[in-house]
């Protein structure tokens, strides 16, 4: 329960008036029957008869925090509470606390997030404005617990297209440190590519190319320090293709951490070998039409680098023979 | 490898589908979707039909009737959808403008449910302009889908390419046709589905495009295209989804933990998790049986020696967790892709039998 409810008690408002809608009585032949505790019971009834009489109360937005905080999935509690708090003249900044007290509680409530936003675009429509250095600093803190929560990241990206904190500092920062941290966290790879190239096409052109420079630096020093990471990889080549640029002037690159290429006899430790570079390197044969070249790769790929994929890399490699002869006659 | 438990999972299901202990109360809005995974699930054993199943498994056939039964006592009774369990029944008339709407993945997991228990009366007692109306109602400007309707009739909720692909496949089962009048908007379906799409191939949650691509969500979004009749094999783009569908499955050298070979992650450099044998199979099914290209044998022996709970029955999701009816179906039905003996054939386009889908083609 949340901190401000603690203080606020469902026996401190008066019940007697409302007359409790208990759960239907399961047949013994109902699936899925829940053992229900009377608390659980006592607080679904008289939910269920705030909701027929579409009561818009402070007993009743406290009633549905109870509720969501037994059943996080409860979507008429959801929308019930929204209503609530627009029709009640609900102060937001504390629906807000509210929202944030839930999330910590419950960190894999995903719920909250959507909830989070309408509340924000409520406070919006009312002419107010949010802090967004709060917003962020809360999503900071559930990352801090679980650096890949899906719905945080989801919700951080609505904040960056809605408040437009494309190439933001403190968003440029935070991805830095958190891949600094866990150079194979792909949310928080996923997180940049979006901030930093998310408006890509909207941008003013010098600084699209700008931008796709940097990150394209960015991705190779990061592939530096931990070559075989395939989320930098798929970093770098996300770039490449939403500038629509060639991979051809990454095959030098490739060549220094791929088997297989004519460079890779200079590596100096063996340690550095990379799958991702050896498959990009392919791609790159691939497009440039390096037949040959691309085709022993996918084979040595499939037979002695990749065998658990051997079947797609066998896939290939006919594929490309198959257009390579189609070509020839 | 150890074998595939059909007893234990048998009864695991069939203590899913009965009764749980008070700790299960945050499960209450779930009960349509933990019937639905268990009775599937069954029904990929064989163990569901007396007619279809092995000998042995007369015993278990449920009480067909009484869970049919039961699934349409969630109907609303104007007949528009499903409720997501008694909890929400207020007992209302009309739901319009009430808080006891039918709710989009109840309808779903509904109609996939009397499926599966091959109820003769869907045709009867399903009326199909008033669902669609509902699913409908669902619908954002944006193309994507809300679960449920407000009291002021505005979708309402959280939106993502679950809900687009349960909207698709109530529209599928109910073989609704193209220019209804309580029809969807299909472009704009696609046109949401296809912007989910990132650079590396795999599709994510949000209206945004470029999110964090995720497995659940790739099967879900290509589903959707696939239930609508708008997913061209031919193009190109699908090469790269391919390409990151192949590379969820985690080879020794790339695992973080043993256990984790031969299993599929959700997203680039997560553990392994049972859930996404299926989404990622089902992808590359949906591609045109492009399932042959992953590695059919280290995925089994992640499914039945890591994830298969030898003492319950059921699948978990990872190492050391409690088998749960989602990953336990989940579990059955990706071996089923991957042709273990003793299972029933799995249609991944409806995510139910071959049985009930071929009982789906004359049944409604």
């Amino acid at each position: 329960m949340s901190s401000e409810m603690e203080t606020e008690s469902l026996n401190d408002y008066n019940w007697d008036d409302i007359e409790s809608i208990p759960i239907k009585e399961e047949a013994s032949s109902a699936l899925c029957r829940i053992m229900y505790s009377e608390e659980y019971k006592q607080q679904l009834g008289y939910l269920r008869a705030l909701l027929t009489k579409q009561e818009y109360s402070a007993r009743a937005l406290l009633l549905t925090d109870s509720i969501i905080d037994a059943v996080p999935a409860h979507y008429t509690a959801w929308n019930y509470r929204y209503n609530i708090v627009k029709n009640i003249d609900r102060d937001l900044e504390r629906e807000l606390v509210w929202c944030q007290e839930v999330a910590y509680d419950k960190p894999k409530n995903y719920q909250i997030w959507h909830y989070r936003s309408l509340i924000i675009e409520l406070v919006e429509s009312r002419g107010g404005s949010v802090d967004i250095s709060n917003e962020t600093t809360i999503s900071d803190d559930m990352l801090e617990e679980d650096s890949k929560n899906y719905h945080v990241w989801a919700y951080r990206k609505w904040l960056v297209r809605r408040y437009q904190l494309f190439r933001d500092n403190i968003e440029d920062l935070t991805t830095k440190k958190m891949i600094a941290l866990d150079v194979r966290n792909n949310s928080a790879w996923s997180h940049r590519f979006f901030v930093m190239l998310g408006d890509f096409g909207e941008t003013r052109p010098e600084t699209a190319s700008e931008t796709v420079e940097q990150e394209i630096g960015f991705a190779k020093i990061m592939i530096n320090q931990c070559p075989e990471n395939p989320s930098a990889w798929s970093y770098l080549q996300g770039i490449y293709k939403l500038a629509k640029k060639d991979l051809l002037a990454e095959k030098e690159f490739c060549e220094l951490y791929a088997v297989g290429a004519g460079k890779s006899d200079q590596r100096s430790v063996e340690s550095r070998f990379s799958l991702p570079a050896t498959e990009l390197l392919a791609r790159i044969y691939e497009v440039s039409q390096d037949n040959s070249k691309a085709s022993s790769l996918y084979s040595i790929l499939g037979s002695k680098y990749d065998p658990m994929r051997r079947n797609y890399w066998e896939m290939k490699r006919q594929r490309l023979d198959s257009a390579n002869s189609a070509t020839v006659s | 490898m150890s074998e595939i438990l059909k007893e234990k999972h048998v009864k695991f299901f069939r203590r899913c589908i009965n009764m749980w202990p008070e700790a299960y109360e945050a499960h209450d809005s779930n009960k349509m979707a933990i019937v639905y995974f268990s009775l599937a699930g069954l029904d990929v054993l064989g163990a569901l039909h007396k007619e279809k199943g092995d000998d042995g498994y007369e015993k278990y056939e449920i009480e067909r009737r009484e869970a049919i039964d039961w699934v349409y006592s969630h109907l609303v009774p104007s007949g528009s959808g499903f409720r997501g369990s008694f909890t929400y029944d207020l007992g209302t008339q009309d739901e319009s403008g009430s808080y006891d709407p039918p709710n989009l993945a109840a309808t779903g997991f509904a109609l996939q449910i009397l499926l599966t228990l091959r109820d003769e009366s869907m045709k009867e007692r399903l009326d199909k302009e008033k669902i669609m109306g509902f699913v409908k109602s669902c619908q954002q400007s944006d193309g994507q889908f809300c679960p449920i309707v407000d009291v002021d009739g505005q979708p309402f909720g959280d939106t993502d390419l679950r809900y687009c692909m349960i909207a698709a496949t109530i529209r599928k089962i109910l073989k609704y046709q193209s220019g209804g009048a309580s029809d969807i908007n299909i472009e704009m379906l696609s046109k949401f589905t296809l912007s989910t799409m990132g650079c590396d191939g795999g599709m994510a949650s949000t209206a945004l495009t470029l999110g964090e691509s995720h497995a659940g969500l790739t099967f879900c979004g290509l589903n959707t295209l696939a239930l609508l009749g708008k997913l061209d094999l031919e193009d190109k783009r699908w090469d790269d989804t391919v390409d990151w569908l192949v590379h969820r499955q985690i080879s020794a050298d790339m695992a973080v933990d043993s256990l984790d070979a031969g299993g599929f992650n959700g997203r680039e450099n997560k553990r392994a998790d049972t859930c996404y044998v299926f989404w990622v199979l089902g992808s590359l099914v949906v591609l045109g049986n492009k399932e042959v290209l992953i590695d059919v044998e280290s995925a089994k022996v992640f499914l039945l020696d890591h994830m298969q709970d030898t003492l319950l029955g059921g699948f978990a999701k990872g190492h050391g967790e409690t088998p749960d009816p989602y990953h336990s179906f989940l579990g059955l039905a990706a071996l089923s892709i991957l042709k273990a003996k003793g299972l029933q054939s799995v249609d991944v386009e409806l995510v139910i039998t071959k049985g009930a889908k071929e009982f789906y083609e004359t049944a409604i």
